[in-house]
């Protein structure tokens, strides 16, 4: 086994991985401070991307410039996502929201599909194929980007979640709603926001991820499926979880694919996720899944 | 309406969809007909264990693919009939519901959904992958080589719309004797409060996998119907997410837990898809989905014991109302 | 004659809670055990316990001399226990016969035969008039009366009453106790959870205190309530009985 194809598919890997990571970190902070799984988290990704490209098109703001622009979109979207719909499930049981958000990723996927038709874009930034090179191994920069801009995010929404009020609003809420009542928080205004910042950070994910791939309507369902994975692994709830566990998955994932067979990549995710529901469904660091 | 009427109600129904292929002869329209059927068999299928057994399965097109695979080899591969084939098929999607449902049960809602989203995407993944036994991506077609009944194969539409029609009446039957008896009543106690249900003696484990078995043997056939149908299967038609998700969807608009629901909902659900792309298939394709997934969306949210409910004040007690649900936790 | 029931030693922890801790008590055949103590003292988790919602951390269940430590509920029922829950659960969306003939089908393959000792028991408990109303637009009293008339159904030789006495006024509380001491003389045993000391008294061959997760005092009624130890355990410190 060749050593430098071994590690640089483990980097190549670690690299989507911190991607995934910023996925998984939305829908996690979603779970725990609301306990609803947003079964359409991977079509605001899919959304940011669209997003994106517009602005890349039309505008000729690349994606890192219009990362904001973006942001700002998605909190936007999310906003309003949960002020009209997601609100209204809240309290009621689980098939509430399964169904409500996997109607919201149907209605937002194949809207994007009539507006934009199936071809997939892409988009042209200065940086798309450079690439650092040392040892043997190569960088390519937008995955490290991509990389470090997650690894930021991340520790920026955990320093959000336990040294601000905010956070430590949010994070009574997710223990507690009714205690959290009584202390004087309106759980409801924490809820938006965790859902704001969890479709925010999908939406960055998505903005990073353009110049490593194509922009089509049906990307999002790619990413809902690992998102979860990463989710499941890490421990529902658990931002260190999400971020691991997604480091995890990209390595395995980009391993199977290089070692065993490319189509069958998904399949090791999907037993992963199989085996920690059935072995420890807390996950790594979770608490409460059964 | 009185209830005597009601009664009476479906046998019309009955007398009338069984007149249609002497009049309609527009293929089109008969496919129409027959997706309705199926979709309100696999619907009924799948309510016993998303809607009475309140286990929100995503992944029952693993069953349906099971079913169309067998069948469709067996063809090919022994030129054996589907009619056996298709037994076969269902005893396997039995057996596959046994090795997703022992360890998946005890899991909470949303990961139950989850897990079986994943069988769903394994079985497709598998099917593509094993391509020198399954043709792969290519689908595998059906020879047509004339008018064979035990190969399942006719020149008219009619035949499949009977077979579908069959099919349907058979289930509901089934369905309405479960209804009444032991399994039926157990199956609407754990729906109601599977804890309390467990107090009085109620198995739940055992029933649901009960349940989940039939539910997989009815998609399975389904499943066969089906390919020979449409004489052409491949994974992305058979296996994919979205079937799983609209057998779902077609169970909850017509009414979760009720006998007429899935009927309604096939149909409402079925005629709604081929309406807009009638009408809107000039516009890029996906425009169906969108008013699928839109209609979904505001059911869960204005009337989430589905569109049944409206015809509720022909019933006399039973399936009414399942949005009261006392507990919402079936851990 | 074996007890009943026996529990020795039972244990029970959630996280860093001791919510039993060694708990021990018998139940003679046809007996009416109360079983009394302070909010959070451990009577409901060792229901649960018994009944086989959690296993235990230690100790074990005998009834009538068989093992059923940790047997699920459902197993507990074939065995003979039946228990009410704390806030009625009746299956809401069903009508009072249907609630029952549910329990009634323990025995019985047949939901005709079902349907018979379903009658006979809402005949014994006083709902003959709701029988096809939808439970869910019972009033609590007769929820209550629901509780009983399902477990009557699953013709058990043990049931568990918990708080089945709480939400009723008094003239609802004197045909309760009725009920009860009806079930007990078709040779039921029972054991009563209650916190209306005069029902306990009025109905209880003996009574069993529980206090944070230990058994306190034990015997007949009348002494229990006079004991010192009990009165502080429900008042606190400093209070004397005058």
């Amino acid at each position: 086994m060749n050593p430098t194809i071994f590690l640089q598919t483990t980097l190549n890997g670690l690299m989507t991985g911190g991607v995934y990571a910023l996925v998984a970190v939305g829908l996690t902070l979603i779970f725990g401070v609301m306990k609803i799984v947003n079964f359409a988290q991977g079509e605001f990704v899919m959304l940011a991307m669209y997003v994106s490209w517009m602005l890349a098109t039309f505008a000729h703001i690349g994606p890192y410039p219009g990362l904001l622009i973006v942001g700002a979109v998605m909190f936007g979207l999310g906003y309003a996502a949960f002020k009209f719909l997601i609100v209204r499930v809240i309290g009621k049981p689980d098939e509430a929201f399964i169904l409500l958000t996997l109607g919201l990723s149907i209605v937002l996927q194949n809207l994007v599909l009539v507006i934009f038709g199936a071809e997939y874009f892409s988009i042209d930034t200065p940086i798309k194929d450079e690439a650092f090179h040392m040892g043997g191994l190569s960088l390519s920069v937008p995955r490290l980007i991509a990389f470090l801009v997650a690894l930021l995010m991340v520790a920026g929404l955990s320093i959000l979640l336990n040294r601000t009020d905010l956070g430590r609003a949010m994070r009574a809420t997710a223990e507690s709603r009714e205690v959290a009542t009584l202390l004087g928080i309106n759980p409801i205004r924490c809820f938006t926001i965790a859902f704001a910042v969890g479709i925010v950070l999908a939406g960055a994910a998505g903005v990073l991820l353009t110049p490593m791939f194509y922009v089509f309507p049906g990307v999002g369902t790619l990413f809902n499926l690992t998102a979860f994975v990463v989710v499941v692994l890490g421990g529902m709830g658990s931002v260190t979880g999400a971020l691991l566990g997604g480091l995890i998955i990209g390595i395995v994932e980009a391993l199977s694919s290089t070692y065993i067979s490319l189509d069958l990549s998904q399949l090791f995710t999907f037993l992963i996720f199989l085996a920690v529901l059935f072995i420890r469904p807390s996950g790594l660091f979770g608490g409460a899944a059964k | 309406m009185n209830p005597k009427r009601a009664k009476l109600l479906p046998l019309a129904l009955l007398a009338v969809v069984l007149a249609i292929p002497v009049f309609v002869h527009v293929p089109y329209y008969l496919h129409i007909c027959f997706m309705i059927f199926l979709f309100a068999t696999m619907g009924m299928g799948w309510n016993l264990i998303g809607g009475y057994g309140a286990q929100l399965s995503l992944g029952h097109s693993v069953f349906f693919a099971i079913g169309a695979y067998t069948s469709v080899l067996f063809v090919v591969y022994k030129s054996l009939t589907p009619l056996v084939g298709g037994l076969v098929g269902m005893a396997l999607a039995v057996v596959a519901s046994v090795i997703i449902g022992l360890p998946c049960f005890r899991l909470l809602g949303p990961y139950f959904a989850l897990a079986t989203i994943a069988s769903g995407e394994i079985t497709r993944t598998l099917l593509l992958h094993f391509k020198d036994f399954t043709a792969g991506a290519n689908g595998v077609p059906i020879p047509f080589h004339g008018t064979n009944p035990l190969f399942l194969q006719f020149n008219s539409k009619a035949p499949y719309y009977y077979l579908a029609l069959a099919m349907l009446v058979v289930v509901a039957s089934i369905m309405r004797l479960m209804e009444k008896a032991k399994i039926g009543r157990y199956l609407a106690a754990i729906r109601e409060d599977q804890q309390a249900a467990e107090s009085l003696g109620v198995k739940s484990s055992q029933i649901k996998m009960i349940a989940f078995m039939l539910s997989a043997a009815i998609v399975a056939a389904c499943g066969a119907l089906y390919a020979f149908t449409v004489g052409y299967i491949d994974p992305d038609s058979v296996a994919s997410v979205n079937l799983s998700i609209e057998i779902a969807v077609v169970v909850i608009v017509g009414g979760i837990g009720t006998l007429w629901g899935p009927v309604l909902g096939a149909a409402v659900v079925v005629l709604l898809t081929e309406l807009t792309n009638m009408f809107l298939g000039g516009l890029r394709g996906g425009a169906n989905l969108v008013l699928y997934g839109t209609l979904l969306i505001v059911v869960i949210l204005l009337k989430p014991e589905g569109l049944i409910s409206f015809f509720n004040k022909f019933r006399p007690k039973q399936g009414v109302d399942k949005t009261q649900i006392a507990h919402g936790t079936h851990a | 004659m074996e007890p009943m029931l026996k529990v020795t030693k039972l244990k029970k922890s959630f996280g860093g809670v001791h919510a039993l801790k060694e708990v021990s008590l018998q139940l003679e055949r046809g007996e009416i055990l109360g079983l009394i103590g302070p909010n959070g003292s451990g009577k409901s988790t060792l229901v649960n316990v018994i009944a086989g919602l959690y296993p235990p951390d230690g100790g074990s269940v005998l009834l009538e001399g068989v093992d059923v430590t940790a047997q699920a509920p459902p197993a507990m029922a074939h065995h003979g226990v039946a228990r009410t829950f704390q806030s009625s659960r009746p299956f809401l969306n069903l009508s009072v016969l249907e609630n029952v003939i549910i329990a009634a089908l323990l025995h019985t393959n047949h939901p005709a035969e079902a349907e018979k000792v379903a009658l006979e028991c809402i005949e014994m408990t006083g709902l003959n008039s709701a029988m096809h109303l939808k439970s869910a637009s019972l009033p609590v009293e007769k929820r209550k009366r629901l509780d009983l008339c399902r477990a009557l159904a699953l013709k058990p030789k043990l049931i568990m009453l918990d708080e089945c006495l709480a939400g009723l006024n008094p003239h609802e509380m004197e045909e309760g106790l009725k009920l009860v001491r009806l079930l007990n003389k078709n040779g039921i045993s029972i054991v009563f959870i209650e916190h209306v000391m005069k029902a306990v008294c009025s109905l209880c061959h003996r009574v069993v205190v529980l206090n944070q997760g230990e058994l306190l005092a034990e015997g007949a009624p009348e002494a229990v309530m006079n004991d010192d130890n009990v009165i502080r355990a429900y008042l606190g410190g400093g209070f004397k009985r005058a």
